[in-house]
């Protein structure tokens, strides 16, 4: 299209932009100026080269506004992933506290029942008995030797009925934590007495060859409870 | 015989970009096209763009295009620009075709124009109708009900910039907003398509118990839509309704002809989700989704997007080695999904097409024929191959 007004002719056109100036030359594509013969060859050639600058002015312009452009959108996906991260935090932060809750009962729940799991109760003057039912680990002897000397230390007890009635197996294990239960016992003047104890659990003791001198066995706790008296009385 | 030329110009003032893809396009050719495809971004006044893009060309270059979310050059994917596509056609006849349908059926507006494309009688169809007042399905079914399932038809609902409240076509140098726009090819033109979505079906079948206008869903197997699919989305439901377009719904069975995909195509025919209707619990889709349909819930990885468009271009390519013309009709879903990554999405087809003229845009629904016959889809990577002999 050939442009209404050339910029190479008009009056004052050195005064444009060199932007705009670019912009107009390059919108021309039938200037006479540049077909006619008489134009000197060095003009339609510097004109040639202004028109091709022109073009690429354009396109540069093009390219560093899409460039902006995409530049917007990346920043935009930017920020959309950065408020999923943080809303997956907020999540994470939610469930965190759910769980820490959920420890935190499961906690008190196993003190709960690490407590009831040994109870001790003065059945005389004296005299304590401890019932233990299922097994018995190496932290749950160390829980009732801890809660047994207390109780002994507080107490001044004479004797301690240790019942195994709840006890279906024993192994090498269990019989070193009784005797370390009672020999810790002796150590602060009580006697340890164990009851209940099952033919199957004897049987284990025996053949496991651990001394047992210093353990008394009774048949059942009102056996212990009848020793007790008639060594309290004895003494 | 066929020769094109592709130019795009990202400008700051509407008319400015309009007429700079126009200057650009007659240096890119070096003689005034016969026609031209043109899309523009919508953030551009259309009007301005336009006016500045005709008033470069002859009268008799005919314009044909429409408003679009993004757009597709030979080189690349670019967001904002004026993107045009000049043809000089030897040995190929061609004709524009135009519809006002604003407010009217969309299935008796698709029958209209298609008397138009009948009297024509193109060996391919180039279509851009309204993506926000046209039913596109329905639209489609009018226009196959009048020219038959046959005519290979090639293009995309025009889009805007994600607002989905006008989109625009071009005719010559008229701007129509409601209506259909499209270019006829007839002559030794052979065509070649590739349709591919990536989205994988996820979960139960659910039936289309109640649909309104064909695009509200408001019960899914007796129970409101809305309740269903933001069970579905699960910690994501707050983003609706912006979430939906990541997770569209597929058309899995319970409708025929040109609205379910056969089985083995391996291609799910999906349908966005671009709005809901709190009040009424429903699902509002850009696409046709008929009552009985049986729809599932879908996902899809950017990688899967990814994939599936080169599986259209290796396919496609692999059919037609030496292209004249190259057209690719994406949808503005999957360009919202892969986000910055979406021009990878077009690596593999400018690899295999390698300077091939390319021309395309980000559309509100795809039209790509399956198996030989044309469907409107969604959310999905379409290409199409043409050449003249």
């Amino acid at each position: 299209m050939r442009c209404d007004r050339c910029v190479l002719e008009r009056e004052g056109g050195e005064g444009l932009s060199i932007e705009a100036f670019l912009e107009k030359l390059g919108a021309c594509t039938a200037c006479p100026l540049l077909e006619s013969a008489e134009t000197p060859e060095a003009v339609r050639a510097l004109a040639r080269r202004h028109k091709e600058t022109a073009r690429l002015v354009r396109k540069l312009g093009s390219k560093a506004r899409q460039q902006q452009i995409d530049l917007g959108e990346l920043t935009a996906e930017m920020q959309k992933y950065e408020a999923r991260v943080a809303k997956l935090e907020a999540m994470h932060r939610a469930s965190t506290r759910e769980l820490q809750a959920q420890i935190e009962l499961a906690m008190g729940q196993e003190a709960a029942m690490r407590a009831m799991s040994t109870p001790i109760i003065r059945v005389w003057e004296g005299v304590l008995a401890l019932p233990v039912i299922g097994q018995l680990d190496r932290a749950r002897a160390e829980l009732i030797l801890a809660s047994l000397l207390t109780e002994i230390r507080d107490r001044g007890s004479s004797h301690a009925i240790l019942d195994l009635t709840g006890v279906s197996e024993i192994d090498a294990a269990t019989a070193d934590h009784l005797l370390r239960i009672s020999g810790a016992a002796q150590l602060l003047g009580t006697q340890v007495i164990l009851t209940g104890l099952h033919g199957r659990v004897a049987q284990a003791l025996v053949a496991l060859d651990v001394d047992l001198s210093a353990v008394t066995a009774v048949g059942n706790v009102e056996d212990a409870i009848r020793f007790c008296m008639s060594a309290r009385r004895r003494a | 015989m066929i020769q094109a030329a592709t130019v795009s110009i990202v400008h700051d003032d509407a008319r400015s970009a309009g007429r700079d893809a126009a200057q650009e396009l007659l240096l890119e050719l070096g003689a005034a096209p016969a026609a031209v495809l043109l899309f523009a971004s919508a953030r551009y006044d259309q009007a301005e763009v336009l006016a500045g893009f005709a008033g470069e060309l002859p009268p008799s270059t005919k314009i044909v295009g429409c408003s679009s979310y993004a757009e597709i050059n030979a080189e690349e994917a670019l967001t904002g620009s004026v993107t045009a596509m000049g043809l000089r056609l030897t040995g190929v006849a061609f004709e524009t075709f135009k519809i006002d349908g604003a407010g009217a059926d969309s299935l008796a507006v698709g029958r209209a124009f298609g008397a138009q494309v009948k009297a024509f009688a193109p060996d391919l169809l180039l279509l851009f109708p309204d993506g926000l007042k046209m039913n596109g399905t329905q639209f489609l079914l009018g226009l196959q009900e009048v020219v038959g399932r046959a005519l290979p038809i090639i293009g995309g609902m025009a889009a805007d910039t994600g607002t989905f409240t006008g989109t625009f076509e071009y005719h010559g140098r008229e701007l129509i907003s409601g209506g259909a726009v499209g270019l006829g090819l007839k002559g030794r033109v052979q065509v070649v398509t590739a349709a591919k979505a990536g989205w994988l079906p996820v979960g139960a079948r659910r039936t289309c118990t109640r649909v309104e206008g064909g695009k509200a869903i408001l019960e899914l197997d007796g129970r409101p839509a809305l309740h269903l699919y933001k069970e579905y989305l699960g910690d994501r439901a707050d983003e609706m309704p912006a979430v939906g377009i990541e997770f569209p719904l597929g058309i899995v069975g319970g409708v025929h002809g040109t609205q379910r995909l056969p089985e083995g195509e391996g291609l799910l025919l999906v349908r966005a989700v671009i709005g809901v209707d709190e009040e009424r619990k429903a699902l509002l889709c850009v696409g046709d989704v008929p009552a009985g349909a049986e729809v599932c819930m879908t996902r899809a990885g950017k990688e899967d997007l990814i994939q599936a468009a080169d599986a259209a271009a290796d396919a496609a390519c692999a059919a037609m080695p030496e292209p004249a013309l190259a057209f690719v009709f994406d949808c503005m879903g999957r360009k919202l999904v892969l986000g910055a990554r979406y021009k990878d999405e077009l690596k593999k087809s400018f690899a295999l097409l390698r300077g091939v003229p390319t021309i395309g845009f980000y559309t509100y629904g795809e039209l790509s024929p399956v198996q030989g016959v044309t469907m409107y889809h969604d959310e999905t990577f379409t290409l199409a191959l043409v050449k003249a002999g």
